[in-house]
């Protein structure tokens, strides 16, 4: 229903408006996370592990359908990795998929990586563009999966803090 | 699913553009089109909504007006040539990834008669739409100032046919008519979501008003028109018509439609809810004929190389409808909040009542001035949406003519037109050009008329 609604709304507002222009979905994904407390993961290393994951959740996306062309899809945002001890590296990935049991089974979205060091904060920026045809097509549902998982290399403990994560989907405008 | 979004995006887009839509006139006729819109002589709009004119003489040869004049369709053929394979253009089918509301919609609202010289430009500007957890903004950026602030639509009233017979100005007739309007307009809510760019709100009904009306019937007229003072070069003529207007049916509805957002924008199994209600008031061929009375009075005054003319039809024409039903049409999913039964349509509240509806009153005021091979004119005609003013001249010069002229819409926009012609005997050939703004665009295009003239 919320995928219809959105449908509508996007659809009506650009076929008023947009014209040969193009349809940019600015998604917050960060959000979607932060509002389930999904947005802050522990991380230690080097054995035993904590759980490196967060619970699948759930962002609604466009839902416009497979037949639009998906000209860019960019990820930007940043990690705190708000180290605890030790010194190591943290690396920080992010997982988009449209069926929730397959989110972390595939390749991350991207990652980004930290060097860390004992009771210090290291925030790492990021900015990517998804290249993959497939996953940038992953943004045209209504309903897009996302997980993050943070693994380390070293003797550390910290927390990985999520700031932020916006997706700006451009849709070459194929359906109007 | 695709489908059903880009209909109803289209159906915005013709809906949004029907003030641009009404606010223009199909002419076929290039001579009228170089001048602005401007009518001069008997025909066109003086005729129509001045019954004093029927009694005024034609004076063709002073205002160089042709006896039939036939169009010539550039713009189909450019059309054809644009889409060849119409049926299967993929711009043209809903279906087709390559479907292209916006061209439908210019095509609807840009009848390819004529040349189109100049496309009006279609806003390009990126549309962004900024989602979150709780938000949703929409930035149409320029394009904003497509959607409509105020009320629009499409109204008029037509009188297709009326045959009857007469005797020295006195006429008897039956005459067939039919009054539509739509209207639309925004709420303030949704309005300024699409606007403004404000953020959607959480519990906040965002809608906009409906109203349509379309009835038809016909009317035994007694009419009479004739001079009452001066002699064929010029006099002052009056005309007058009373109508018996019966009504075969008719149907009007009136409401308010949208969603209701709930407690968050994007969470939750309904995180809107559709809502929608009118009074829909209709009666059926078959029932009761509706019945009132109305008339058209008019002035016209032709003193050497002045014309003028006043005239206004359907005056008090309220039509009485004996037999009329009335339903509550609404849209309500209880299911949503859990609180009741499930879909509900529609709810019968009377029947048989009398209900009454209203012709809107139309005048025209006009005025010519002929002098030698110069005639300058104007004219101002309000059909009960907004008054639509045209002014505009021409200049004979041999075989050749020129014209010009400027129209205000009903938009309020001012448009130009400009043209010529050139006479060899019986039959002429005109160009001209006007400019429009009933495009998906608030810049003007420019079309350019070709019709040939049979004098």
């Amino acid at each position: 229903m919320r995928a219809k609604w959105l449908c509508l709304v996007a659809l009506t507002a650009a076929a008023v408006g947009c014209g040969e222009g193009r349809a940019i979905f600015d998604i917050d994904v960060f959000s979607f996370l932060s509002n389930a407390n999904a947005d802050t993961l522990p991380y230690s290393g080097p054995l035993p592990p904590l759980q490196d994951t967060i619970p699948v959740q759930t962002v609604n996306s466009i839902g416009i359908g497979g037949s639009s062309i998906v000209d860019t899809v960019r990820l930007t945002g940043s990690v705190d990795f708000v180290n605890d001890t030790g010194t190591g590296n943290v690396r920080f990935a992010v997982y988009f998929d449209t069926l929730k049991s397959r989110v972390y089974l595939g390749d991350s979205a991207f990652s980004v990586s930290g060097a860390v060091t004992p009771n210090a904060t290291t925030t790492s920026p990021f900015d990517v563009d998804i290249i993959d045809p497939a996953m940038r097509k992953l943004f045209l549902a209504s309903t897009v999966y996302v997980g993050i998982r943070a693994s380390v290399t070293g003797a550390v403990q910290g927390t990985a803090k999520l700031r932020a994560l916006r997706a700006r989907i451009v849709i070459k405008d194929k359906i109007f | 699913m695709r489908t059903f979004v880009l209909g109803f995006g289209l159906v915005v887009v013709l809906g949004g553009a029907a003030a641009p839509a009404a606010a223009q006139w199909l002419v076929t006729d290039a001579r009228r089109i170089g001048m602005g819109g401007l009518t001069l002589g008997r025909s066109g709009s003086v005729a129509r909504y001045n019954p004093a004119y029927r009694a005024v003489q034609t004076q063709a040869a002073r205002h160089g007006q042709p006896k039939l004049t036939i169009p010539i369709p550039l713009g189909i053929i450019q059309f054809l040539h644009d889409h060849p394979h119409l049926s299967s253009d993929p711009a043209f089918d809903p279906k087709s990834s390559g479907f292209n509301p916006i061209l439908v919609a210019n095509t609807i609202l840009n009848l390819p008669l004529y040349l189109e010289v100049k496309q009006a430009p279609t806003p390009t500007n990126d549309v962004i739409f900024t989602v979150g957890d709780t938000v949703l903004i929409v930035n149409l950026g320029q394009a904003a100032n497509l959607v409509p602030q105020d009320q629009f639509g499409i109204s008029g009233s037509s009188r297709p046919l009326d045959p009857g017979f007469g005797f020295k100005g006195a006429r008897v007739s039956l005459m067939g008519w039919v009054h539509d309007d739509a209207e639309f307009e925004l709420g303030d809510k949704l309005l300024g979501f699409l606007r403004d760019s404000q953020p959607a709100q959480t519990n906040t009904r965002y809608s906009a008003l409906v109203h349509g009306l379309l009835e038809a019937g016909f009317a035994p007229t007694v009419s009479y028109s004739g001079r009452i003072a001066g002699d064929s070069a010029g006099g002052f003529y009056v005309g007058g018509a009373l109508h018996y207007y019966l009504g075969v049916a008719y149907g009007r509805t009136d409401g308010d439609g949208g969603f209701i957002t709930g407690n968050q924008i994007f969470t939750g199994a309904n995180p809107v809810t559709p809502d929608a209600r009118t009074l829909t008031q209709y009666s059926k061929t078959g029932n009761a004929l509706g019945h009132g009375f109305g008339g058209d009075v008019g002035l016209a005054w032709v003193s050497g190389p002045i014309e003028l003319g006043v005239g206004v039809n359907d005056i008090g024409a309220t039509i009485t409808w004996p037999d009329t039903r009335q339903d509550s049409a609404f849209y309500r999913d209880s299911t949503v909040a859990g609180n009741g039964s499930s879909v509900i349509y529609s709810r019968p509240l009377q029947d048989h009542v009398s209900t009454k509806t209203k012709l809107p009153v139309s005048y025209i005021a006009n005025v010519a001035y002929t002098v030698g091979n110069t005639t300058l004119g104007a004219d101002v005609l309000n059909t009960g949406r907004g008054s639509v003013v045209h002014v505009g001249g021409e200049q004979r010069l041999g075989l050749f003519a020129v014209r010009g002229g400027v129209a205000r819409d009903q938009r309020k926009r001012i448009e130009f037109g400009f043209g010529g012609g050139v006479r060899f005997g019986g039959l002429g050939l005109d160009v001209g050009f006007w400019t429009h703004t009933n495009s998906l665009s608030n810049e003007r295009g420019i079309t350019m008329a070709t019709s040939l003239s049979i004098y």
